[in-house]
């Protein structure tokens, strides 16, 4: 077995709850929420009409104008993440053999605010009015393509389209490929601009989305009686991935370590969860054995937290079957509650709030729990945060359809 | 103003880059860095300021301003 440690030694973020981990951390363990009205277009007929969003990119931004226009938002704020990752990682670019770094990314949808202008254009002018950009901007891939491009990495890399999943196992391809000997470094992680008249008209179709667009910051409310489904988010965030025995003949400051990794698909239907989480489950106990652990070891989940009555049931259920009676000795939350679910890029952002509060021994809160689901009935942190010391944490990502993905991570 | 101003003004315009780092003489890959698909843009932002009709591929990034000047001067 292949025992070599994948450190996470770089941690970038572009979120609708800060641009900087600093600020990211302060604001996510006050528990506040920063799900908002829609406003950036006239958004009144959508069932769900709110969403954790992004305001200030530009002024976070390092790249040109020049090539700002030629991409997709999920691209810059992907470049933005990298960029920041890459400096807080203090790799020495100029000085690295990039045909061993990889970039590994996750996104389930694709950059549709340059498709949807350019696409009106082609309708409107005709052929000659779309951008020559357009083929290069919008796919899922294109991010990727852009970080490598921009930092001349030439390594083995991917991108990772499976749902709410995609940065998970995103993350975990990229550690596979330094465990592997492929490559040195990785930059890995997600990216999702879910918030454009064409997306979120697609994301609203899951029924998945809460309706509860009077009440904005409080909409969100997984696991609670009232829930009625997640909030959009939209944002990035990516890690630098290295070997451990690299990052400490670096000096490199290490977060904590990639562990283990289990997945599993339902096999039940195109878009809904099977009717019993044993699939979930399966994918948890494979994570847990993945990392050398045992389930009595686990102090700490990042739940998927769907917020629908369904999804909520069955991941607590999984929890429940899987962890017995030390689910009452280890935490649970959903720091997502506070600013919506970045769909592809959910989990390497769900990474880097696991990786603060095992930094800072505090488990951030699950926001909005009022009344409580006898269905749902773990504690997950309700409202505030809680100190605890956090050593062993999984990281869990269902998408559609029934995929289910789980990251172990170690302090 | 002259037509070797325009098509530089075009290019600065379409490229987000100042019109000052764009030389004449030289080819315009050397000069900005143009690849071939900003040439794309550039040769339709061209044909609508100038009102000339450019075909696909008839600029390239090889070519200087005054390369193209000279192709836009036999349209007109």
């Amino acid at each position: 077995m292949n025992k070599t440690k994948i450190a996470i030694t770089g941690l970038g973020i572009v979120s609708p709850a800060g641009m900087k981990k600093a600020t990211f951390w302060a604001n996510l363990k006050s528990g506040r929420s920063f799900v908002e009205k829609i406003e950036r277009f006239d958004s009144t007929l959508y069932q769900s009409r709110i969403a954790g969003q992004v305001h200030d990119l530009d002024a976070y931004s390092h790249i040109s104008g020049r090539l700002s226009k030629k991409i997709d938002i999920f691209a810059h704020m992907a470049l933005v993440a990298a960029e920041e990752a890459i400096k807080d990682s203090q790799i020495d670019m100029g000085n690295t053999d990039k045909t061993r770094m990889g970039a590994f990314m996750g996104n389930a949808i694709g950059g549709w605010l340059f498709a949807e202008t350019e696409l009106r254009d082609m309708y409107v002018e005709g052929r000659e009015g779309i951008s020559p950009f357009m083929a290069s901007a919008w796919f899922p891939a294109a991010p990727q393509g852009q970080v490598t491009i921009y930092y001349g990495i030439k390594g083995y890399s991917k991108t990772v389209v499976s749902d709410r999943a995609s940065s998970a196992l995103a993350l975990w391809y990229a550690a596979k490929t330094i465990k592997d000997n492929k490559n040195n470094y990785c930059v890995a992680g997600g990216m999702e601009a879910p918030v454009t008249p064409f997306s979120l008209l697609c994301c609203n179709t899951q029924d998945r989305l809460t309706r509860n667009n009077l009440n904005p910051k409080t909409a969100y409310r997984p696991y609670d009686l009232h829930r009625d489904g997640f909030a959009l988010g939209e944002g990035a965030a990516m890690a630098i991935l290295e070997k451990e025995e690299t990052a400490k003949a670096r000096g490199a400051h290490i977060y904590g370590y990639i562990k283990g990794f289990g997945y599993s698909c339902d096999g039940y239907h195109r878009s809904e969860y099977a009717m019993k989480p044993e699939a979930l489950e399966y994918a948890i106990k494979m994570c847990i054995k993945d990392a050398g652990w045992k389930a009595e070891d686990v102090d700490y989940v990042c739940l998927d937290a769907e917020g629908t009555v369904l999804g909520d049931i069955l991941e607590v259920e999984a929890l429940k079957n899987v962890f017995g009676s030390h689910g009452k000795k280890m935490a649970f939350s959903a720091p997502k509650s506070m600013y919506g679910n970045l769909l592809g890029a959910q989990s390497s952002l769900d990474l880097v709030a696991t990786l603060m509060s095992m930094e800072h021994g505090l488990v951030l809160p699950t926001i909005n729990f009022q009344d409580a689901d006898p269905r749902c009935d773990i504690d997950v942190t309700p409202n505030k945060a809680v100190e605890k010391k956090i050593s062993k944490a999984i990281i869990i990502a269902r998408g559609r359809g029934g995929i289910n993905m789980v990251l172990g991570v170690e302090k | 103003m002259s037509l070797q101003a325009q098509v530089i003004e075009v290019i600065a315009e379409t490229l987000d880059i100042e019109a000052g780092d764009i030389k004449a003489d030289v080819s315009l890959y050397s000069s900005v860095g143009i690849d071939s698909t900003e040439m794309v843009e550039v040769a339709v932002a061209l044909g609508k300021k100038l009102g000339v009709a450019i075909k696909s591929g008839e600029l390239n990034n090889k070519q200087t301003v005054n390369e193209i000047v000279a192709i836009i001067e036999k349209k007109k």
